[in-house]
């Protein structure tokens, strides 16, 4: 008993050391403890690293530290179902990506309603990078899509999976350009670079953060995206200069559950206004080529509508029925 | 030699006393978070990490290292003592580590389990820091198809953790297989065998699985026969281990160094496939292959010494190519990232202080820890020897707090006593449960690649054999099926013979 | 409990694997198949589900032959106990508390052996009620209220 009682004692007394410190951080009314951030991909996608530009500093401004959970599955469902689940306190929140839009269009019976979430900021909009592995005989838009003509589903894409933004930009290129790159699911964007690193998928749709390391090691190489004007130091050409009108945007929010009261959002707004007016802050996301956007609670919620719409007419055109 | 300026660089940065202070809380810390079952290295570093950000980045980094090593000790620690897998690379730790603790050499498993980590990290440290560019290009050796083969070779070597008969290892596995397919589909979105339950959505989870199948199973079976519990009591000469024990233990723990080193640069489960790799190759070549599973010391040195390898060779892919290969490398991204570092080809050169500063700290973190959990031992000794009507009741009640810790939810309770009820059945049924759990984690990876393969060779199973490394893989899987069976099949035919006579 | 006879526990195994497997098959009928190109998420667990039942046929018919090996004698109290005393700790932590919860599993699992005694178990429920506070809830901030209501 004596050993035992002393091993106790001592876990206790390690633990203290480490507690005592996070203790320290006296509550106000809000946030009471630390914030769990949901983020509903598997880790090394480009929202960890979009989440880790604003997450730390926000949990500094408010006082707590802000802890981060991947949830991936489904096209971010698990982790907004997780989301709609908890309690409207401003304590658990989530990183969304346009897939939230998506999602109502594309799976039947969502155990939430995507409307009643409650959007306290758009964070970040940026275009999708196409990045090819660099042994592929094509170095743009036009030969690439010769080269698919040519070879009827012979190029393979890796995506994140069904209803994520880079499988509908992958959809959307082969409507628009008459060609067939067949869709290879992986489990998040991580994994889909990795593959097309090693030669065993052809292209990939990803942001442009998640993608330089790979062109800078010469394992890639891009030579379009899916916005509609000359991306970041390299000026990468839109695929609209080949497909006039092509634009596929992906966006990140801050959101929180449904019935989260106005002066959580606001305090989280005015956070959120204060990192992203940083000249660091700036810095960093015009590195990433990522436009940071703090936007008040009522244009979140109007940009969400918005995108809702634009998904159901892309998701319309391309034919795709919920499942 | 530039690896030597470039060492000397590392430690330079890290051993100021004020960044070994940190390590040492950091080990600390995280041994004891680590202890605590349903809290892993991946718990541990996400709970703690803030708490590093306010420091500046080569110290943080160097905590977190430390956080690391340690929780990853403390998860052997409980492994070993009570027969409770925290994690899945601790598996393989309780089949002989506890085992070696009934037999009373409690203090020898741990001196072995700290040891053959410590070396292998010494020899993980010294190949990252001389290889990690080229090593790097491991991972890009592996596409669906080598991944496949490499989860099949896994789990045929995970039949061979059973001591029982091989059928049942085999439906062992295949049984964890199809439980890991609950939940999400990955490439349709398809909730498969929820049951309408959103909780399953994630799956089953896999701490209260390991703590049903193992620890609570144990309990059962322990409670009512006490004489198979008693530990041989102490004397300080048996805290730690003898010189034979000592040899016995230094060809497994290089094996595993060499299996965890190599195996630990794949993403997506290599680290974790090492330890159970080292097992099976240690059973394999012993001598006495009948004493694994009954304590055998080359059982518990080689697959610790892997892990650890592999947990650090998995920093490779991570630092020069910024690809995480597990959660806790996530974490690390996101924590080089708060610095303002952006891991990838270039981190080495813009940041070489860093860089080498967290490569020294990884060695300094595996010291560390040896130099502190050396002397708590016999501390962690006599923890077993209470009597077990004081344990028992403590590891149902830490263990259940620790499932309801993981999501704030009773649900993996519910599982943990389903799978217990189960367990008990298994071991009525002389099956294995350590195949099952194997077969657990992998089942959802082995279908992911499995159907990526398929899809992008448009059905053509060929494609299995145009890879040269899926070839290898698979062909040493068939032929350690082959080894296994054939003495059964002999046998077999002998006894039948003999009945006909 | 169950009398031995040789091969018993194949002959259990066989049932078990038999039965899992059979399940397995026919609830994953009910998700998509699709082709070998292009598989639906009911094929993975099908073929799964076929081996395993196939396994345990053969584990059925080793077990009936004899050839098998003797099954363990499971101690029925211990393993209905137990369960017990993990239910009741999940269903009175979100109905009652932490406090209710670890009185409630360290009496039902210590009557479960043999040293059960009023004085021990309520030592302990007090020793790991305190040490479950002050560690998951103080210093982990694990939000499980120590009496509900």
């Amino acid at each position: 008993m004596k050993g035992l009682h002393r091993a106790l004692a001592l876990a206790t007394t390690l633990i203290t050391i480490s507690a005592a410190s996070i203790a320290a951080a006296a509550a106000q009314d809000y946030p009471t403890g630390p914030i769990k951030l949901i983020i509903p991909y598997a880790p090394g996608g480009g929202t960890d690293a979009a989440a880790a530009v604003f997450s730390d500093k926000l949990g500094q401004i408010l006082g707590q530290p802000i802890i981060k959970e991947n949830h991936p599955g489904s096209n971010a469902v698990i982790g907004t179902a997780l989301l709609a689940e908890a309690a409207p306190d401003g304590q658990t929140l989530m990183v969304v990506t346009g897939a939230i839009a998506n999602n109502p269009y594309l799976y039947a019976n969502l155990p939430f309603d995507t409307e009643e979430l409650v959007p306290v900021s758009i964070l970040t909009t940026y275009p999708y990078v196409l990045a090819v592995r660099s042994d592929l005989p094509f170095n743009n838009m036009q030969e690439l899509i010769d080269y698919a003509k040519a070879n009827p589903g012979v190029l393979t894409a890796g995506t994140p999976g069904r209803g994520a933004g880079a499988q509908l930009v992958l959809r959307l290129l082969n409507e628009r350009a008459g060609i067939d790159i067949r869709d290879i699911p992986f489990k998040g964007a991580g994994e889909s670079l990795n593959a097309v690193a090693g030669g065993f998928v052809d292209v990939v749709f990803s942001g442009y953060e998640t993608v330089r390391p790979f062109v800078e090691s010469g394992k890639m190489k891009f030579f379009a995206q899916s916005g509609t004007v000359p991306l970041g130091e390299e000026q990468i050409p839109p695929i609209a200069d080949t497909l006039p009108g092509f634009e596929y945007q992906n966006w990140l929010a801050l959101i929180a559950p449904p019935g989260t009261p106005e002066n959580i959002t606001d305090k989280l707004n005015e956070g959120l206004t204060a990192i992203f007016s940083e000249q660091e802050v700036k810095d960093r996301l015009a590195s990433q080529n990522i436009q940071g956007i703090a936007s008040t609670a009522e244009e979140a919620k109007a940009y969400l509508s918005r995108e809702m719409s634009t998904s159901r007419s892309i998701i319309g055109t391309l034919g795709l029925q919920p499942e | 030699m530039d690896l030597l300026t470039n060492l000397d660089i590392g430690f330079q940065a890290a051993l100021s006393l004020h960044n070994l202070t940190f390590c040492f809380i950091g080990v600390l810390v995280g041994t004891a978070i680590g202890m605590l079952p349903g809290l892993g290295p991946l718990a541990t570093i996400a709970m703690l990490l803030p708490l590093t950000y306010a420091l500046e980045p080569v110290s943080g980094l160097i905590m977190i290292a430390g956080i690391y090593y340690g929780a990853q000790y403390g998860g052997s620690t409980t492994a070993i003592l009570v027969n409770l897998p925290g994690e899945s690379s601790s598996v393989v730790s309780c089949l002989d580590g506890h085992q070696m603790a009934r037999k009373g050499r409690a203090g020898a498993a741990l001196a072995i389990a700290a040891l053959g980590s410590f070396f292998a990290g010494t020899v993980a440290t010294l190949l990252i820091a001389a290889f990690s560019p080229v090593l790097a290009e491991v991972a890009f050796l592996f596409g669906p198809v080598e991944y496949f083969a490499m989860m099949v070779l896994g789990l045929t070597a995970a039949t061979l953790l059973a001591h029982g008969s091989f059928i049942k290892g085999v439906a062992m596995v295949l049984t964890g297989l199809i439980l890991g397919l609950v939940g999400a589909d990955v490439n349709s979105g398809t909730y498969r065998f929820t049951f309408g339950s959103f909780s399953l959505t994630e799956g089953i989870e896999f701490v209260a699985v390991a703590m049903g199948l193992f620890a609570f199973t144990d309990i059962v079976s322990n409670i009512r026969s006490n004489q198979s519990r008693e530990v041989t009591s102490p004397s300080l000469r048996n805290l730690m281990m003898s010189a034979k024990e000592f040899r016995q233990a230094v060809f497994p723990v290089i094996r595993g160094t060499a299996i965890g080193s190599l195996l630990g640069l794949l993403p997506g489960g290599g680290a974790m496939i090492s330890s159970f790799a080292s097992y099976a190759v240690e059973k394999r070549v012993s001598k006495h292959p009948e004493e694994f599973g009954q304590g055998a010391i080359a059982g518990l040195a080689g697959p610790e010494a892997a892990n650890n390898a592999g947990a650090q060779t998995s920093f490779i892919p991570m630092l020069t190519l910024g690809i995480p290969s597990n959660g806790v490398m996530a974490l690390m991204i996101g924590a080089l990232m708060v610095h303002n570092i952006a891991p990838g080809p270039f981190v080495m050169v813009s940041n070489p202080e860093i860089f080498w500063g967290l490569i020294a700290s990884m060695w300094i973190g595996n010291a560390m820890l040896v130099v502190l959990n050396l002397p708590l031992i016999p501390l962690w000794v006599r923890l077993i020897q209470v009597n077990y009507w004081v344990l028992f009741p403590i590891i149902l009640v830490v263990c259940c707090v620790g499932l309801f810790s993981i999501n704030n939810n009773v649900v993996p309770i519910y599982f943990a006593a389903g799978f217990t009820v189960l367990g008990c059945l298994f071991w009525r049924m002389r099956a294995e449960a350590a195949p099952l759990l194997l077969g657990f984690i992998l089942g959802p990876l082995m279908e992911e690649h499995f159907r990526r393969s398929l899809l992008l060779s448009r059905g053509d199973l060929s494609i299995f054999w145009h890879s040269p490394l899926s070839v290898a893989m698979l062909s040493i899987a068939a032929a350690m099926c082959l080894v296994i069976l054939l003495p059964q099949i002999r046998k077999g035919r002998k006894v039948a013979f003999e009945e006909e006579a | 409990m169950f009398s031995k006879s040789s091969g018993r526990a194949d002959l259990e195994a066989g049932l078990f694997f038999t039965g899992f497997g059979v399940l397995t098959a026919v609830l994953s009928l009910q998700y998509p198949l699709g082709t070998i190109a292009m598989m639906g998420p009911g094929m993975f667990p099908f073929m799964l589900g076929t081996i395993l039942a196939i396994l345990g046929l053969v584990m059925l018919l080793s077990g009936l032959s004899g050839m098998g090996e003797e099954s363990r004698s499971l101690p029925l109290v211990p393993i209905i106990l137990i369960s017990l005393s993990i239910l009741a700790f999940a269903v009175l932590l979100v109905r009652v508390g932490l406090a209710a919860a670890i009185v409630a599993q360290v009496f039902i699992a210590l009557w479960a052996s043999e040293h059960f005694s009023w004085r021990r178990a309520v030592a302990l429920s007090l020793g790991l009620l305190a040490f479950c506070y002050v560690v998951f809830v103080y210093f982990l901030g694990i939000s499980v209220p120590l009496l509900a209501v």
